[in-house]
């Protein structure tokens, strides 16, 4: 399978960009239904069904923001998130449908950024992942928990699924979940093709800091994957980061795993003739970034750096890393 | 017409032997005692290192463009130099690239003019031999023994090197492995003891109790004695290939400053590795490299950065650079920790200017602040036993039952 993919990131920042029922109503004219032979996308019509199927990824919290805004809160103080988290059904039906409106009008696998949600005395922090028809395929939760997060959310996911999607075998990483490595390596190894991360990185922003996360993940693996990074403040809490699409080396260009344009920002003395990476100070950022792939540019890269073939399952198997007690919080060395 | 290419085959394998067998005989008289301990009696008396504190450490990384070496004291003389460089720096521990045994092939009679030209690599298609006039650093061919370089089908079979009737590179890694273990054994040994410096001395291809041949690498303490051996756990393409071995055990060494590690290049490139490091409590890994490609800096990025990123420590990065075998080895050496205990907020404590040049960095490792940092301020210490174990546990043991990873075949 090798038609091309279009993968879409979305920067957003909470009272400052449209509101989320503004954003998703009008999500295909800011995406545009295909893109252009440089990879930039044009707008089309609403009737335009022949668009090439995408991704879409929108930052974290994005959804939470979304049922705030149906039941009316303001969704900056902490009343609201703990509203949201326990918000009535309908509030959430509300926002669903929002999504899935725009998923069919972009023909999108649509991941909506992500949501605390109450279940009983705990919370879980999650993100939906809703199909090109609309439906919700599932709901995704972060499996671990990170100490900046203990006060957002206490209770942890057991389940990675993979979908199989018309855009590849999808896996979705919530949050932090990207700097847990072997996060991205369970999703790879049961054949993830794209991985799909909602991010809210706390500011100020360090380039360096956000390359150990899911562009970590993307070379490990050799996936494809989508970051989208809420920006500005929430919670008295400030977020800043770079939304990106990534691939494995091997297949980009100037060799550094950016395949949109924050790629060649991200680093900007990275392909100079020292070839010492210094990081440059953040531009202004667009709301989209975008870029068309195709599965087959992955198999290249696996050919020319191969990685799965020597993984070594006895070493692994004789010295279990994992086998510590479980739990948050200084259980390691 | 096939038992002629059979006979063929036999006749070309038996001279092959004996080409193999004189060779050995070279090489073994090259590297005996009596003339390592001459190469050390003409050295200067070492530089005694200053002594570790107890938590905090300097540590060298050297980044050495290797030659080959025509005798043993040529190797022991440049390795001297390079130990007694990191001690006047003021370094207490230093490290060697990958591969830091390739220049003992030059021991090889006829090796300098194999050096100019291609081992076999997958898709390598320069398998010409090399047509230049005799070397004329070379001893006089009388006294040499018979050169294996210029046997039929020798070095570069046209296809697999296992198949081939000649000589494959594991063959001549095989030939090599006592004379090689002998040299990095005594040699770094002395070196570790003269400078009073832990010494990683790089990898070496050797073979294990077993008869493979690994990529090993070794470590010394400050008072000559091996601390123990660690093999590389991820090989390359082109080492499976030439038929190499991967290891399945990582070691941790304890030392009054902090517990050390070994272990090889591509091991970086697996977060496993260090998750398994970090289990064992270690706080230092030194990471021998050789990576005969184009230095790229994001591909550089992939391995021992992103590592101790993900499982705190310090990592020591030693890189083998110049032209060998017809390929070009390339890579910086560095240090590296955590982003948050690094003075530019980027995880590098310190890095060569060069990727082909020989150059040592030096950077002082606080291993004090390192646990602290690991107790009080690691963001992402969380782990999920359960489900690893049922996740990717289970997808470890497909590979193998699949044959699609390093020792196939076993649940």
């Amino acid at each position: 399978m090798n038609h091309p993919i279009i993968l879409r990131a979305l920067n957003w920042r909470p009272a400052v960009d449209p509101s989320p029922r503004a954003l998703l109503a009008d999500l295909k004219h800011r995406c545009g239904g295909r893109v252009d032979a440089k990879g930039l996308s044009t707008v089309a019509n609403d009737s335009d069904d022949s668009a090439p199927i995408a991704a879409i990824v929108l930052p974290a919290h994005f959804f939470g923001c979304a049922v705030a805004e149906v039941l009316g809160l303001q969704p900056l103080d902490h009343a609201a998130l703990r509203a949201v988290a326990a918000a009535p059904r309908f509030a959430w039906e509300e926002a669903l449908d929002l999504c899935a409106q725009a998923a069919r009008r972009t023909r999108s696998v649509l991941v909506p950024g992500t949501h605390v949600r109450a279940f009983g005395n705990s919370t879980r922090h999650g993100a939906f992942v809703v199909g090109p028809d609309g439906s919700v395929m599932a709901q995704v939760w972060q499996t671990h928990r990170s100490r900046s997060e203990e006060w957002l959310f206490d209770e942890r996911g057991d389940e990675l699924p993979i979908f199989e999607t018309p855009v590849g075998n999808i896996g979705v990483i919530v949050g932090r979940d990207a700097y847990y490595p072997e996060t991205a390596r369970m999703l790879a190894l049961r054949g993830a093709d794209v991985i799909l991360s909602p991010q809210a990185t706390a500011a100020p922003l360090n380039p360096w800091r956000q390359l150990s996360g899911v562009w970590k993940d993307a070379q490990q693996n050799q996936v494809f994957a989508v970051e989208a990074h809420m920006q500005g403040t929430m919670w008295g809490r400030s977020f800043e980061g770079r939304s990106a699409i990534l691939g494995p080396c091997e297949i980009t260009p100037d060799g550094s795993g950016f395949l949109s344009e924050p790629g060649d920002a991200f680093f900007e003395s990275a392909s100079s003739e020292s070839g010492n990476l210094e990081s440059e100070p953040l531009k202004e950022e667009p709301l989209i970034r975008e870029t068309q792939v195709g599965l087959r540019e992955r198999s290249q890269a696996q050919a020319v750096f191969s990685i799965f073939p020597h993984l070594n399952p006895a070493l692994y198997r004789n010295q279990p890393w994992w086998q510590t007690p479980e739990g948050p919080g200084g259980n390691r060395p | 017409m096939k038992a002629s290419a059979s006979v063929h085959a036999a006749v070309t394998r038996a001279a092959l032997s004996t080409l193999l067998s004189a060779a050995r005989g070279a090489v073994a008289w090259k590297t005996r005692p009596a003339a390592i301990r001459d190469a050390f009696a003409r050295l200067s008396p070492g530089v005694a290192a200053r002594d570790s504190d107890a938590n905090r450490v300097r540590v060298a990384a050297v980044q050495w463009r290797t030659t080959l070496a025509a005798t043993v004291a040529d190797y022991v003389t440049e390795m001297d130099a390079i130990v007694r460089e990191s001690a006047t720096l003021g370094a207490t521990v230093v490290a060697f690239p990958e591969n830091n045994g390739l220049a003992l092939l030059g021991l090889i009679p006829g090796a300098k003019r194999l050096a100019r030209t291609a081992l076999p690599q997958p898709g390598n298609k320069n398998t010409d031999k090399p047509s230049d006039p005799p070397d004329s650093s070379q001893e006089p061919r009388a006294s040499q023994p018979p050169d294996p370089w210029h046997a039929p089908d020798s070095l570069h079979p046209q296809e697999s090197p296992q198949k081939s009737a000649g000589l494959s590179p594991i063959d001549v890694f095989r030939m090599m492995s006592p004379f090689v273990d002998r040299v990095a054994r005594t040699v770094f040994s002395e070196l570790a003891k003269r400078h009073r410096m832990v010494i990683m001395a790089g990898s070496f291809l050797v073979t294990d109790a077993e008869g493979s041949v690994c990529n090993t690498a070794y470590l010394f303490d400050e008072t000559g004695r091996l601390m123990g051996t660690q093999d590389k756990l991820h090989l390359v393409d082109v080492e499976s290939t030439w038929g190499l071995t991967s290891g399945r055990t990582l070691a941790a060494f304890p030392t009054p400053f902090g517990t050390l590690a070994a272990p090889v290049c591509m091991d970086a490139s697996y977060f496993e590795t260090f998750r398994i490091l970090l289990s064992l409590g270690v706080d230092i890994a030194l990471l021998p490299i050789g990576d005969a490609a184009e230095y790229r800096a994001f591909y550089a990025l992939r391995g021992i950065w992103p590592r101790v990123q993900e499982s705190p420590m310090y990592g020591v990065k030693a890189a083998l650079v110049g032209d060998l075998f017809g390929q070009t080895f390339t890579g910086k050496a560095g240090v590296f920790a955590p982003i948050a205990l690094t003075p530019k907020q980027n995880g590098v404590l310190a890095e060569a200017l060069t990727y082909d040049r020989s150059e040592i960095v030096v950077a002082d490792l606080d291993i004090q602040r390192l646990h602290m940092y690991r107790e009080q301020e690691w963001e992402d210490n969380d782990v999920r036993p359960s489900l690893y174990e049922r996740d990717l546990s289970e997808s470890y043991a497909r590979l193998r039952l699949e044959g699609k990873s390093a020792h196939p075949g076993q649940p």
